[in-house]
């Protein structure tokens, strides 16, 4: 016998929707097949039986099984284009190895981002004119203009199509944090202090603790790296961050030679977390953002000298990807702010009669220096890597 | 799988053998500890060019993931890249015999 299930959001929770499938096992139904465009889940009744489900991604063509995995008795229960579900017959007790989370979690992060931006600018520009329209909706004789036909079909469609965005991006954000949290802790968050804010408060006031502001440090991240062992070799020990990292908190304590390293990543997925703690390094500050993001990380050594690249291509890569970013970024800040300081001026000698708004032209003179500042910083870090690297 | 072997080969030091050392699956710092061993401590790779390089890997199908019971992320060759390895090997075999074969002409 066939039964058919529509889960319109299936992939937005996969764990929801692995669990549901093994207890669709557990009731008798085999997964049989699925249809990506319809959404639907086709079963055949078979005998009930315990099946781990694992749903996966991957690039077209490349197997998602593993010989590790087939030999762990992981089979293919369906695959088509870049999806693959992956079954286990096995009890869950005996399961020694799973399937990677990452390529969901990396998934899920595009989307999030596709998502998450153009709402983010529609709740920006639309918010006024869409509350006044849905006002004059359901209120339309407080409302002085008047609906076209179809106007309010067409209204209603485009708020469906908003609010079920809106609880994609919600359901994504839930099954991300599911998903980092299975293995029991976030590897991207750095430990919590080791003291509270009261001790915290108490060490300030008596002159034990120091903190230090310092801001936009990752244009130039190999200064930082050089301060922060500096007041290290002077005995004062870093001992936190704050969430936005431009707040430094040092202990006044026992002069350490420890290395820094600043590491800068367009992504960054639980094996990167991993692989740095399991050799020793020890995780300071990442920022919050999936993009670009800054890892400061630190070890304690006695002779040699420990670096998180053993390689100069990477070294080098690294600062001259950093610095294209900012250059790709900035330049053109710069020069819009450039024509639109021009552009005032020339306005005011076309005509002397207006009187010249001064403020204008100073904030963009401003801000046109600070981004030509940041640039100039990490074309300064790209040099300097390079130089390192040669000698 | 011509392409792959167009990308990586001839392959880096780093690259050939943190490959090698997948000969069976390991964690990231387990590459890092066997690398070291089979070169006698020669070569200390640094975990952000292992995680650099093992993204490469992973992302040209070279290498493929999965997670152990802890959930730790753990590294496995995948039949491109035996292929691409054996070809590698195929190469350095020739450079190691002309090595020895030549090698006299410059003691003199």
């Amino acid at each position: 016998m066939v039964k058919k299930v529509v889960r319109p959001f299936w992939s937005f929770d996969v764990i929801k929707t692995e669990k549901w499938l093994g207890e669709m096992a557990i009731d008798g139904y085999r997964l049989e097949k699925m249809n990506l465009i319809t959404r639907e889940f086709v079963f055949e009744t078979d005998e009930q039986k315990t099946i781990q489900y694992r749903i996966c991604r991957h690039k077209a063509g490349v197997s998602a099984t593993s010989q590790s995995l087939i030999n762990s008795q992981w089979y293919s229960a369906f695959t088509k284009g870049k999806w693959s579900i992956l079954a286990n017959e096995n009890e869950a007790s005996e399961l020694k190895i799973f399937p990677s989370r990452e390529s969901i979690l990396k998934r899920n992060r595009i989307l999030k981002y596709s998502i998450g931006i153009p709402l983010a600018y529609y709740a920006f520009t639309m918010t006024l004119p869409m509350a006044l329209m849905i006002y004059g909706f359901f209120f339309p004789d407080n409302f002085s203009s008047h609906f076209e036909p179809g106007s309010k079909i067409s209204l209603t469609a485009m708020l469906l199509f908003i609010f079920s965005l809106l609880y994609i991006f919600v359901r994504l954000i839930r099954s991300d944090k599911k998903l980092r949290m299975e293995n029991g802790s976030d590897l991207g968050t750095p430990k919590r202090t080791i003291l509270d804010q009261k001790t915290e408060r108490a060490l300030r006031k008596e002159g034990k603790l120091i903190k230090k502001i310092k801001l936009a440090w990752m244009y130039a991240p190999d200064k930082l790296e050089e301060w922060l062992e500096d007041m290290e070799m002077e005995g004062y020990n870093l001992f936190r961050m704050n969430r936005f990292g431009n707040s430094f908190y040092f202990i006044k304590g026992e002069p350490r030679i420890i290395k820094y390293c600043v590491d800068y990543q367009n992504f960054a997925n639980d094996g990167y977390f991993e692989i740095h703690k399991s050799s020793g390094w020890e995780m300071l500050f990442t920022n919050r953002s999936n993009l670009t993001k800054y890892t400061l990380w630190r070890k304690e050594y006695i002779d040699e000298e420990p670096e998180l690249y053993s390689d100069k291509i990477h070294i080098l890569k690294h600062a001259r990807k950093q610095c294209m970013l900012y250059c790709i970024i900035y330049i053109p800040l710069i020069l819009i702010y450039i024509a639109l300081i021009v552009f005032n001026v020339r306005i005011s000698s076309v005509h002397p009669d207006r009187p010249f708004f001064w403020p204008l032209p100073i904030i963009f003179a401003v801000t046109g220096v600070e981004y030509g500042y940041f640039t100039i910083k990490s074309l300064g870090y790209y040099l300097r890597t390079r130089k390192r690297i040669n000698n | 799988m011509d392409k792959v072997l167009k990308a990586f080969m001839p392959m880096t030091e780093t690259a050939y053998y943190i490959l090698l050392s997948l000969a069976q699956p390991r964690h990231g710092y387990g590459i890092i500890l066997h690398v070291a061993e089979i070169t006698n401590g020669r070569i200390k790779l640094g975990s952000g060019t292992v995680y650099g390089t093992l993204t490469k890997l992973q992302n040209k199908g070279v290498i493929s993931i999965y997670s152990d019971e802890e959930r730790r992320t753990v590294y496995e060759i995948t039949d491109i890249g035996k292929q691409l390895i054996l070809a590698e090997i195929e190469r350095v075999k020739e450079i190691y015999l002309n090595a020895v074969r030549f090698e006299g002409d410059f003691h003199g």
